[in-house]
């Protein structure tokens, strides 16, 4: 369990994170979200204990980061932003060396080899780490940070530098981890939010703009009922007929056959819209509802956000 | 804590016993010189071999290690921060004070290596002639102390600086600083004097131990850990 207080960063006089708070439990997979410079790095470094907080408290698994510093790291697995890895070691040494800061001291040979093989990085357990690739450094920094089976896993960008394949592997892992763990992860990618994580926050300025669970999330996703329309044939008259219809709002015309509509009530016009694009003859190539996007929502909230 | 799985140890090992070699060479040639040079047996003077090679041979080591200790511990904690790896420290459960204890003794493991390499000559020498064994014994604990405050300071100058180059050149900058002071006129008696970091390594080349040299050491060696206990303690609040 993760539980923020009051969290604030203070450069001088420029504050960095704002007031936040926000907690994640057991079993529960947090993604953080925000645009660049919004502080989501600073966040997980004081959740980390790599930074003390100006003001707030952080409780990891019950122990207070400041207070007890010692009993709180030993719960957290941390992978940040950049992997941080010895580059004239190698992946074994390395592991090995991370076991011994950890204090993992039973079935140590047993837990680097479990880690590895999670991570899928055995074939490379020999190589100096400055030899290897991001893939491979991203996910030796994923290895070192679930070395010690910690109850808590901050992670800053996991999948960054993966290809499509071992991006998959690591989501997968991340849901297997997450089952039994409290996990945060930062990310970019916003689908990957909605494959991974449970809980959605997002932050902008450092401050939190949106705090939701993935089914609200899902709820604003479902968009406005809109219908997108895709046709061969392109006349004037056709948005004047579709606009006639009783069910339809508004028909917003894309140009090049494309058409949004918007239907009056919220149930779904599509067999409405497609008779009469059948009846008409003009040539069906596309109708689909319009979905909004996580990109669209999270645009949305720091627009708003930027009004204020 | 990577020293021994990195090249530059076995590169500085080597570096360090050939020199020392070959200046106890040296040393040895012009011993061989004088002992054979009939003016000087007409003065009936005696040579000892602890005189002519053994105390300028340590002598000789401490000026190597005061060029060769900031290389070795320029990039202790500066790396660090480079690779991000002070991340990973910072974060496990463990203290700042084994953060700077762990590299401490990895340095200071690597430098016992270093000293035990350069005493095979006067082992050999000890083997085959007739130096007087307090004079080694005492030297080596010398280097030794010398070698640790060294280190203490070389490590301090790492903590301040990304830039391994950077910390070399601080740490051999308070490295000379502190040899130098003790070339004033009046360095047998005054404070300077006592500042001074080779002024305390003489008596025990000459085979004399005291408590004020190894008082003086002892708490050079804490000073420049405490100091970069502080600095890594403080950087986490930037």
């Amino acid at each position: 369990m993760i539980k923020v207080q009051n969290l604030t960063k203070k450069y001088g006089n420029i504050v960095a994170i704002d007031n936040i708070s926000f907690q994640v439990n057991k079993g529960e997979i947090l993604g953080f979200l925000g645009p660049n410079g919004a502080g989501k790095t600073t966040t997980m470094r004081m959740i980390t204990g790599y930074m003390p907080a100006s003001e707030g408290r952080v409780e990891v698994s019950g122990f207070d980061i400041a207070d007890d510093p010692i009993a709180a790291k030993n719960e957290i697995g941390y992978l940040p932003e950049n992997p941080p890895l010895y580059d004239d070691m190698k992946v074994t040494d390395f592991l090995d060396f991370v076991a011994g800061i950890k204090g993992v001291q039973e079935g140590r040979a047993a837990k680097i080899e479990d880690s590895m093989n999670k991570c899928g990085i055995s074939d490379v357990k020999g190589r100096l780490i400055g030899n290897l690739s991001k893939g491979y450094r991203q996910r030796i920094g994923i290895a070192q940070a679930i070395l010690n089976d910690p109850s808590v896993l901050v992670l800053d960008e996991p999948t960054i530098g993966l290809d499509p394949k071992q991006i998959i592997e690591i989501r997968e892992l991340i849901k297997q981890l997450g089952s039994e763990r409290t996990i945060i992860l930062s990310t970019h990618i916003l689908p990957e939010v909605m494959m991974t994580c449970s809980k959605v926050v997002i932050i902008n300025k450092g401050r939190i703009v949106l705090e939701t669970t993935l089914g609200e999330l899902n709820e604003k996703l479902d968009g406005d009922n809109e219908i997108h329309l895709k046709l061969e044939k392109y006349s004037s008259d056709i948005k004047a007929k579709l606009s006639a219809l009783q069910s339809v709002q508004n028909v917003n015309d894309l140009g090049s056959g494309e058409f949004i509509i918007k239907s009056r009530q919220r149930n779904n016009i599509g067999d409405e819209i497609a008779r009469v694009v059948i009846d008409n003859n003009w040539g069906l190539k596309e109708i689909r509802p319009k979905l909004n996007t996580l990109e669209d929502v999270f645009l949305n909230v720091i627009s708003s956000e930027l009004k204020q | 804590m990577s020293y021994f799985v990195s090249p530059i140890a076995y590169i500085v090992l080597l570096v360090f016993t050939v020199l020392s070699g070959v200046f106890f060479f040296i040393y040895l040639e012009g011993f061989a010189q004088v002992q054979f040079d009939t003016r000087a047996q007409l003065f009936q003077q005696s040579f000892s071999l602890t005189e002519f090679v053994l105390q300028p041979y340590f002598g000789t080591i401490s000026v190597l290690l005061l060029l060769i200790i900031p290389m070795l511990t320029m990039r202790l904690l500066s790396e660090e921060k480079k690779q991000h790896t002070s991340e990973l420290l910072f974060t496990s459960p463990i203290t700042v004070i084994n953060i700077v204890l762990g590299k401490y003794l990895a340095a200071l493991a690597l430098f016992i290596l270093m000293l035990l390499f350069s005493s095979i000559f006067v082992i050999v020498l000890y083997l085959k002639g007739n130096p007087d064994p307090g004079v080694i014994l005492s030297g080596f604990m010398g280097l030794f102390l010398i070698g640790a405050s060294f280190l203490a300071v070389g490590l301090f100058a790492s903590s301040l600086s990304q830039n391994q180059i950077v910390s070399a050149v601080i740490s051999f900058g308070l490295l000379l600083l502190f040899w130098i002071i003790g070339a004033s006129s009046d360095a047998e008696t005054s404070v300077v004097g006592y500042l001074s970091i080779i002024n305390h390594l003489d008596n025990f080349i000459k085979g004399v131990v005291e408590v004020k040299d190894l008082v003086y050491y002892i708490s050079f060696i804490f000073i420049g850990l405490f100091l970069t206990h502080i600095v890594l303690d403080s950087q986490r609040w930037r």
